[in-house]
């Protein structure tokens, strides 16, 4: 017997389906409906000043990170090193993508769960208080991208070499006045999380991965820290391809990636938080330790800790670049990129995790192959294994079980629209 | 007031202007009030496949189901609207259109067998009757919240029609093809994003989508030859056109 349900309070269209067989779950299907729109194609062809564009509307959350993906691999390809004020700029535009991303998932995504609330407007009529702070920090985060980066998604102001523009100083300075209310505001709503009673803390075991250079939180960098059976280790990014492999369960219905040895991992903020704790702020720690949160976390859904706390440490990056934040007089871009053949790659921390980009120029400056590996497709694999392992020696009661199906699913904050990779297979048939 | 019951559907697109109108709420709670949302899977977990007042589409057909689904949509619905570029024009994955599908499916995936996809992608308006059309990638925000609050009280928007260059003039922006010799998509595309590219000295690459009441084939062609000099190539500049007004680059045969 197959239960399926559609995934809700998700970015995107997918379903999880339980397969069943003499009362007992022996199999776990996350579906993705989402219609293919074929990106590495669309980028055949192109220009490399021309990709960021276009891999930007792969997702309509996470935007930047694509953009920033593809920049940062033909600017290493190429060797360009972009000033260091362009590097902040851009960096704080990823930062204020990672608030606006957190906020819509942690809070109007998937704060209902923790209250038995089915959405957004439920919650809003239940805590009035709660929707306004979460509220003015994601307006925030939209004011900031407009002024940073043009616009709240498919932003215009980055580009291979640098940026187009730098913001004006007066509209700098507004955001930075609103800085302290934005900052209170967002300290009821992380009370409010952090103080959270029913968050599951029994520990599974998780496997993660995440994008680190060893000496800042994670974020852009060329190496991928690995946590694989109580061992860590540091990979070079070129390897990335050769440490994880792409597979397709004949139950499954999309190309899933684990770990060459055949174990899920997982990427996202959780994994950040575990490998970076130690380079988050001493405000940010402060907030956590306050109520009692400590690395590691070890439970999917204790995310949402990670994600509070990342949201409030780069709003502290924010603050903090507003504050120093001078109109600089250089060029803010180098003019002539001109790609030569070869394979640019780069990986960048998605909100939702390690997001690999590898393209392969030809001899006319033109791309000929592309390989994104967006985190959803990463973190499917764990997705499938946590809700069997929650669920396999259960009573099955078939409405709870569901439910929790897609509260895992929903933990991970998949993001389905970027799962460009997923491919729509017809299931095996089970015996009823 | 009488609410007004409001269904939002996803076909093929990013979800940015569906975050978009989500924005729109959390900017506009007010709307809350003004609205009884039936279905939208994003936002809640209750949904239901019924008769509404408004249907708002987000993103393009690329399979038969796709069909199905919009003329069942459009049955049920006394106002349809297509949001943003790809429910309007077709959007980014237009690029793909003049290739045969099943070449491109090989191109991506291992077993293209199991995608389903046609040759074409199609704009909501080339397959049901759409009421109100609205452009950007992604669609603003605060203008999709503005048309809200105008059909609940039983109005309706009223299109401003001009092109770019328009909002550059208005906001005090020096023209970038005067100013730098950029090459700049403004004179044919529509205005409506306050020209952000070229507020940030870029040249406007067309997202909104080219301007479909007084752009003819003609006009294409001498921006194509304008383009070109300032060091925009023929290709370049169609593939433009291709990703963000497919359904224009259609019906003008260019």
């Amino acid at each position: 017997m197959r239960v399926s349900a559609i995934l809700t309070r998700v970015e995107g269209e997918g379903e999880v389906q339980l397969i069943i067989k003499d009362g007992s779950l022996i199999g776990v299907n996350v579906k993705i409906t989402e219609p293919p729109r074929f990106f590495e194609y669309l980028v055949k062809g192109r220009r490399a000043i021309d990709v960021p564009d276009i891999v930007s509307r792969i997702c309509g959350i996470c935007g930047v990170s694509y953009i920033l993906t593809a920049v940062r691999a033909f600017e290493k390809g190429l060797g360009i090193t972009p000033s260091e004020e362009v590097e902040k700029l851009r960096l704080a535009i990823l930062g204020a993508e990672r608030v606006k991303s957190h906020i819509l998932h942690a809070y109007y995504l998937h704060l209902p769960d923790f209250f038995n609330a089915s959405s957004l407007p439920e919650l809003v009529d239940r805590n009035p208080l709660l929707f306004n702070s979460a509220s003015r920090t994601l307006l925030w985060s939209r004011k900031a991208m407009e002024v940073l980066g043009g616009r709240f998604h498919n932003v215009v102001n980055i580009r291979v070499g640098g940026v187009y523009g730098f913001p004006k100083l007066d509209k700098a300075v507004k955001l930075l006045k609103e800085m302290p209310e934005v900052l209170k505001s967002f300290k009821y709503m992380a009370d409010v999380v952090l103080s959270l009673e029913n968050i599951p803390m029994d520990e599974q075991d998780l496997k993660l991965m995440a994008v680190y250079d060893g000496s800042t939180y994670p974020c852009i960098a060329d190496n991928i820290y690995v946590s694989h059976s109580s061992e860590e280790k540091l990979v070079p990014l070129g390897d990335f391809e050769k440490i994880v492999r792409c597979e397709q369960a004949d139950y499954s219905n999309a190309l899933r990636y684990k770990l060459i040895d055949g174990l899920e991992y997982v990427v996202g903020p959780l994994a950040r938080f575990n490998v970076g704790y130690r380079h988050l702020s001493s405000e940010s720690k402060e907030l956590l330790n306050s109520y009692g949160w400590r690395p590691p976390l070890k439970n999917i859904f204790q995310s949402i800790i990670a994600r509070v706390v990342e949201t409030y440490d780069t709003l502290i990056y924010l603050r903090d670049f507003l504050e120093n934040y001078r109109e600089p007089s250089t060029s803010p871009t180098c003019e002539r990129i001109e790609p030569t053949p070869g394979t640019y790659i780069a990986a960048t921390e998605a909100p939702r995790g390690i997001l690999y980009h590898r393209y392969e120029v030809d001899d006319l400056g033109r791309i000929k192959y592309s390989n994104i590996v967006t985190p959803t497709a990463q973190n499917q694999a764990s997705m499938e294994a946590i809700i069997m392992r929650m669920l396999k020696d259960a009573a099955l009661n078939m409405e709870r079980a569901v439910e929790t199906a897609k509260r895992v699913i929903r933990a991970f904050d998949p993001c389905i629209s970027c799962s460009v990779h997923s491919i729509k297979v017809e299931s095996r048939s089970v015996d009823a | 007031m009488k609410r007004i019951t409001v269904g939002v559907f996803k076909l093929t697109s990013c979800s940015g202007c569906i975050n978009e109108l989500i924005y729109a709420l959390v900017k506009h709670p007010e709307l809350l009030k003004l609205i009884d949302v039936k279905y939208f899977t994003e936002l809640q977990d209750v949904n239901a496949l019924t008769e509404i007042d408004v249907a708002i589409i987000e993103g393009s057909s690329i399979r038969s189901e796709h069909e199905e689904i919009l003329k069942k949509i459009r049955e049920l619905s006394k106002v349809l609207v297509s949001m943003g570029t790809c429910a309007t024009l077709g959007g980014v994955q237009s690029l793909r259109i003049g290739v045969d599908v099943n070449e491109v499916k090989k191109y991506v995936y291992p077993n293209p067998e199991y995608v389903d996809a046609y040759n074409d992608v199609k704009a909501v308006s080339e397959l049901i009757q759409v009421d109100l059309s609205l452009r950007g990638c992604p669609v603003n925000g605060d203008a999709l919240a503005s048309i809200i609050k105008k059909i609940v009280i039983g109005g309706w928007p009223v299109e401003v029609y001009e092109s770019l260059c328009a909002d550059c003039k208005r906001a005090g922006i020096e023209c970038v093809v005067v100013t730098k010799g950029t090459p700049c998509l403004g004179p044919i595309v529509s205005a409506g994003c306050g020209a952000l590219c070229p507020s940030f000295g870029r040249g406007c690459y067309g997202c909104y989508g080219i301007k479909d009441k007084d752009i003819d084939s003609g006009k294409i062609f001498e921006m194509e030859k304008a383009l070109e000099r300032l060091g925009l190539s023929r290709d370049d500049f169609y593939s433009l056109l291709k990703g963000y007004s497919m359904k224009l680059v259609k019906s003008l045969k260019i």
